[in-house]
Parts: C-alpha cells; structure tokens; sequence
C-alpha cells in the first residue's frame, strides 16, 4: 500500500492541471476524513484550556481558584 | 503529545480539571525569559526567579500568589489524578484561612507570538498523520497538530484576479514556501525542525476559479512541495540540533476554498497533502525506523476555530512584517 501512497508523490512536470494520480478533488473528502482527528482524540479539547499562563492567572483570580498549569516543549495544544 | 491522549483524554482527569482553572503554555519561554511571568512562575515552582536549563514539563496546580499545591511529570492518569486531588486538598485547606484568592501579582509579558494572530486573515489549523495506505483504511496513529497564519495582506495571493470561472493563478511563492518550510513537516510523533529555504525544491500551487455565486468564489487549488536537506545547514530555527540530520519530504496537495470577494476573506479553505518522507531528526521519534526509506505522511488543514490562537511552532522565521518580533 506504501506504494500506492509514493506514487502520488512521484515528480511529475509542473502541475498546469490538477493532477490526474489519484489526488484530485473527489479524492479530497475521502482523506480529509482519513487525516482529520477523530472525536476520541480529541478528547482533551473538552477541557477549557485557557491558551497562556497569563490567562490562566486572571481566570483563576476571577473565580478564586486554583490554576491548573499544564507546560511541554512546544504548546500543548499546538506541536509539542 | 502522549499526555493528550492518556492523560487529558481521561474521563476522570477532565471531571477533576473542573475544580481548577486549566491552562496551557510552552515551557521552554518560562524557564528561560526575563520577563516578569516567566520569573513569576519560576519563583512559584523552584523558590527562585533565576533561568532552568533541563526542561519543566510537566503538570502544575499553583495559586494565584505564587504557592505551589501540586506537581508532577507523568503520562499516567492515575499519578495524575493522584497529583490533583492532594492539590485540591491542600487548596482547600488554604481557603479556611484565605477565603479569597488574590490577584497574581505579575504583568503580561511585552512579546507573545500569539500578539500576532491574523484575526481579519487566515488562521489555519494543520493535522499530520502517518500514511500507510489508501484513504479508506483505517487512520494510523498518533495525530499532532499545529498551526499556519497567514495575514489578510497575503490572501489576495492565494486568488485569481477575476471571477471567471476557469481564471486560474499561481499562488504566491511566499505562502506555497510558508507551507512546504513550515507545515508540512514530520512532527507527527514528536517536535521536528523546519526546512531552511536553502532545502525546498519545489513549491508549486495553483488556484483556479470553478465556480461564482455573486460574490462568493469556488477556488480549486492543487500543487506540489519538495524540501530535501543533508542535515548540514543548521537553519533559522532557534534550537539546532547538534548532528546533521539528513531529511526530505515531498507532497501533492488539493484544496478547495471559499472566497468572500468583496470583503477578502475566506469562508472555508481546505488542503489536503499527501506525500513521502525520508529520515528523522533529533525528537520526532523516528529513531527506530529505516532512515533512507521512504514512509507516507498525510497533511490536513482547515480553518481553526476562531478562539484556537496557539501560534504556529516556526512563526519566528515567517520573515513576515506582520508578524511581531521581539525586542
């Protein structure tokens, strides 16, 4: 199947056309559905992540509570 | 990555984030910057506001003013669960004699990437997935994420000039490159370094107008990306790794988009890139496969809700003007 995969990458003259290997327009939906994340990865979406220390800090004055800190090389809810 | 999918994904450990104000930062700009949060937050979890080689990773309960309720390091919910429910304990017991929490005594950082979110442009979540076979299968995991901004300056440079059907452009070469350099990378399994300019070979991709509903544009785009490096360049980025990593990645790509003419912005804009990499880098946790042969990788991108704002990994080597540097 890794064959099938390469040939769709494979060097071709400059794409005045869309291509006709395989990656065209009806093949867009099939592997939007292939790549996009599915419901249960994305499960720690559920939590209300504030995006920065800073906003964590003044939402958890606000509502006097504990933060929460979650750190990674790269953004946790980004690349990491 | 591993703690999105067993830790944060735990029933239990979303239940109890409940009790808590969840957020999430980079930690590598807390251990490091002079700003006054960063030297907040090492002061709080080390008792001292001077810069931490190593890394600091990890989970944190902390109070507004500084004091330090909990910590660990773990992919394990469990440990994880243990680790907040002793936070809660000690937070609680707190509040008996400190009903209210005061406010962090701190003021916001003078540079975020995030102070650069494109909000009138393009903010594009991007998806990448190991691929093995055809779209029907079922998808290989895991699945990371990042992000491509694009100002709404540089929109234009993704349409054709008319709404005719059939009008047809290359993109600009800056957004193609942003892409090939940027977003189609192999950090599928962990984070990767970016292509220098020096290593793209190819970056192709066209837009043709197919259909128009009064002001409202169909946009086919399609096209092809190739970065191949020896390693040996060290690149822009701010990390270098400290051997040459041999590395190339190749797409094809098909999209389609929505374009409002008349106020210049896009409704939908959707990319789909399907290609071929070879080798690793230092933390991509590619280490146990076969460097020279090649393995299929798939991209997805898409509009990003509008309250997502983590800013693209590489968004220091846009070479943008709209971007803000820091001082």
């Amino acid at each position: 199947m890794l064959a099938l995969v390469l040939s769709l990458v494979t060097p071709c003259a400059a794409p005045q056309e869309p291509p006709a290997d395989g990656l065209d327009v009806a093949a867009l939906a099939a592997w939007r559905e292939h790549l996009a994340p599915r419901a249960e990865e994305q499960r720690w979406r559920e939590i209300p992540w504030r995006q920065t220390i800073g906003e964590g800090l003044r939402d958890a004055a606000t509502a006097a509570r504990p933060m929460l800190l979650w750190l990674m090389n790269g953004h946790p809810l980004g690349c990491t | 990555m591993v703690g999105r999918r067993s830790v944060w994904s735990d029933a239990r450990v979303i239940a109890a984030s409940a009790s808590f104000v969840p957020a999430a930062d980079e930690v590598w700009r807390l251990q490091q910057n002079d700003d006054p949060e960063c030297r907040w937050f090492r002061s709080a979890v080390r008792g001292a506001p001077d810069a931490v080689a190593g890394s600091m990773q990890g989970t944190y309960v902390l109070t507004t003013d500084g004091e330090l309720l909990g910590r660990i390091n773990s992919a394990n919910p469990e440990h994880v669960l243990k680790m907040l429910d002793g936070a809660l304990s000690k937070w609680r017991s707190l509040n008996r004699e400190r009903p209210r929490a005061t406010a962090p005594i701190i003021t916001l950082p003078d540079h975020r990437w995030e102070d650069s979110y494109p909000s009138d442009g393009l903010a594009l979540e991007r998806f990448a997935r190991d691929v093995n076979g055809p779209a029907t299968d079922a998808p290989s995991r895991p699945v990371n994420q990042d992000a491509v901004w694009f100002a709404a300056g540089e929109l234009p440079g993704f349409v054709p000039s008319s709404g005719n059907v059939g009008a047809v452009r290359d993109v600009a070469p800056g957004l193609i490159e942003r892409l090939t350099r940027f977003a189609f990378v192999d950090n599928v399994r962990g984070q990767t370094l970016p292509f220098s300019s020096k290593a793209v070979r190819v970056a192709e991709l066209k837009s043709e107008v197919t259909a128009v509903n009064e002001k409202v544009w169909t946009l086919r785009l399609w096209g092809r990306t190739t970065a191949e490096t020896d390693g040996s360049d060290p690149g822009e980025a701010y990390w270098k790794s400290n051997r040459a990593w041999p590395r190339s990645l190749s797409t094809n790509i098909i999209g389609e988009a929505r374009w409002d003419a008349t106020r210049e912005r896009f409704l939908s804009f959707e990319l789909v890139a399907i290609g071929a990499r070879k080798g690793r880098t230092t933390f991509n946790g590619r280490h146990r496969e076969q460097n020279a042969a090649p393995h299929g990788i798939g991209f997805f991108l898409k509009i990003a809700p509008r309250d997502h704002r983590v800013a693209p990994t590489y968004i220091n080597l846009y070479g943008a003007a709209w971007v803000k540097m820091p001082e």
